[in-house]
């Protein structure tokens, strides 16, 4: 029986558990489950929305062999054009633990490529992972993105990173780090020289907002021309990815003498796989541009994100 | 001598999965190949397409579960009209 991609349905999701439970009893990483309602909970689509998420299943008459989704925004590009673009995310195989699958990874991703011609992929953990070395070898473009970590309690970032504590050798050492305060030593030592050889930052506040209002356009309108290419960010999307009524989320207007220089959004994660229970920040907008924060990001090539203006 | 489309789909299976091409079966697959997996299978889909001049959809790519079926695959694309 072939296999068939479709948008993920109701109907789909004992399939999609057995899935998950096919995975993880063959010894997937616990983390490898794909969502279990068909129905995003963040995001979900409605009439008109151009800000979105939609999950798709890979079917083998009825038994589902794999799961992707797409996020789906509007991007500003420096052609003063704005496109349409996906996210490529959680892209999930059968094949990860049975090799008589292994069609499904490229499937998949073909699969996406056809629905959205512009795609972009980040945060995948390194060019030594399945998904990058697809993504080159279809010719996208690619680069590296470095974190930019700046680290507030540092006795807190090393008892909870839990993405440099994998093994009991590590976990020792970070503890150690904390409990001996050398750590916290260390760090403040580093990010003071860092602070020192970075360009000085003039006085500003940082106000606690509800929600986002009129406010964050003007913002908006005067950043998005400094980048080639950037999600819109203006007050009716920060309204959507961060709604007032949703409080795992901090939202700060950053203000200097009375005039709005940018917004931050800090994200309280619980038990999350790489940074534990430690509060994690995103940057915003500001005059002077420069926003966000992601690792390993892949862009189709300039010819391709052209293709359907 | 010409070589069958079977044949030139098993050095291809050679080159890629770095398999002796006398090792490499009608019936090899992913599971009788080590280095046959997720990434290498795009690879194999990518190379096909790109020594027989064609375009595989994602339906197709899945039907290639092992080297006769690519093979039986590369055929029926070049024998149908384009």
């Amino acid at each position: 029986m072939p296999i068939v991609i479709q948008p993920y349905r109701e109907e789909h999701q004992p399939a999609v558990q057995e899935f998950n439970q096919r995975l993880q009893s063959g010894g997937a990483d616990p983390d490898l489950v794909f969502f279990t309602f068909a129905q995003p909970r963040w995001l979900p689509h409605a009439d008109g929305a151009s800000l979105y998420q939609e999950y798709f299943v890979a079917l083998e008459n009825g038994t589902v062999r794999g799961g992707y989704a797409l996020k789906r925004q509007n991007f500003f590009f420096a052609d003063g054009v704005t496109r349409n673009v996906a996210y490529y995310h959680h892209p999930l195989s059968e094949g990860i633990v049975n090799k008589s699958y292994a069609a499904v990874g490229s499937m998949l991703l073909k699969d996406a490529m056809s629905r959205s011609p512009l795609l972009y992929c980040l945060g995948m953990g390194g060019y030594d992972r399945p998904l990058p070395k697809m993504l080159i070898r279809l010719g996208w473009a690619h680069f590296a993105v470095p974190f930019y970590f700046n680290v507030v309690r540092p006795n807190r970032f090393f008892r909870e990173i839990q993405a440099l504590r994998k093994s009991p050798f590590r976990r020792l050492i970070l503890n150690l780090a904390a409990w001996t305060g050398t750590g916290w030593a260390g760090v403040k030592t580093i990010q003071g020289l860092r602070k020192l050889r970075a360009p000085k930052v003039g006085s500003f506040t940082a106000e606690r907002v509800e929600g986002f209002s009129d406010w964050v356009d003007p913002l908006w309108e005067q950043a998005k021309n400094h980048y080639a290419m950037t999600a819109v960010r203006d007050c009716q999307t920060m309204r959507t990815l961060y709604p007032a009524s949703d409080t795992h989320f901090t939202r700060l207007r950053v203000r200097r003498g009375g005039q709005d220089i940018g917004w931050a959004v800090v994200g309280e994660r619980r038990k999350d796989e790489k940074y534990g229970a430690m509060r994690v920040g995103s940057r915003g907008f500001n005059n002077a541009g420069g926003s966000g924060s992601g690792s390993d990001r892949l862009q189709p090539k300039p010819s391709s994100l052209g293709s359907r203006s | 001598m010409t070589l069958t489309i079977l044949e030139q789909v098993r050095g291809v299976a050679s080159d890629l999965f770095n398999v002796p091409v006398d090792r490499i079966k009608a019936e090899s697959s992913p599971e009788t190949i080590e280095a046959w997996d997720s990434t290498q299978h795009l690879n194999f889909v990518l190379a096909l397409e790109e020594k027989f001049g064609l375009q595989l959809s994602p339906e197709e790519m899945e039907q290639m579960r092992n080297v006769d079926e690519a093979a039986r695959l590369v055929e029926s694309k070049l024998q149908s009209p384009r």
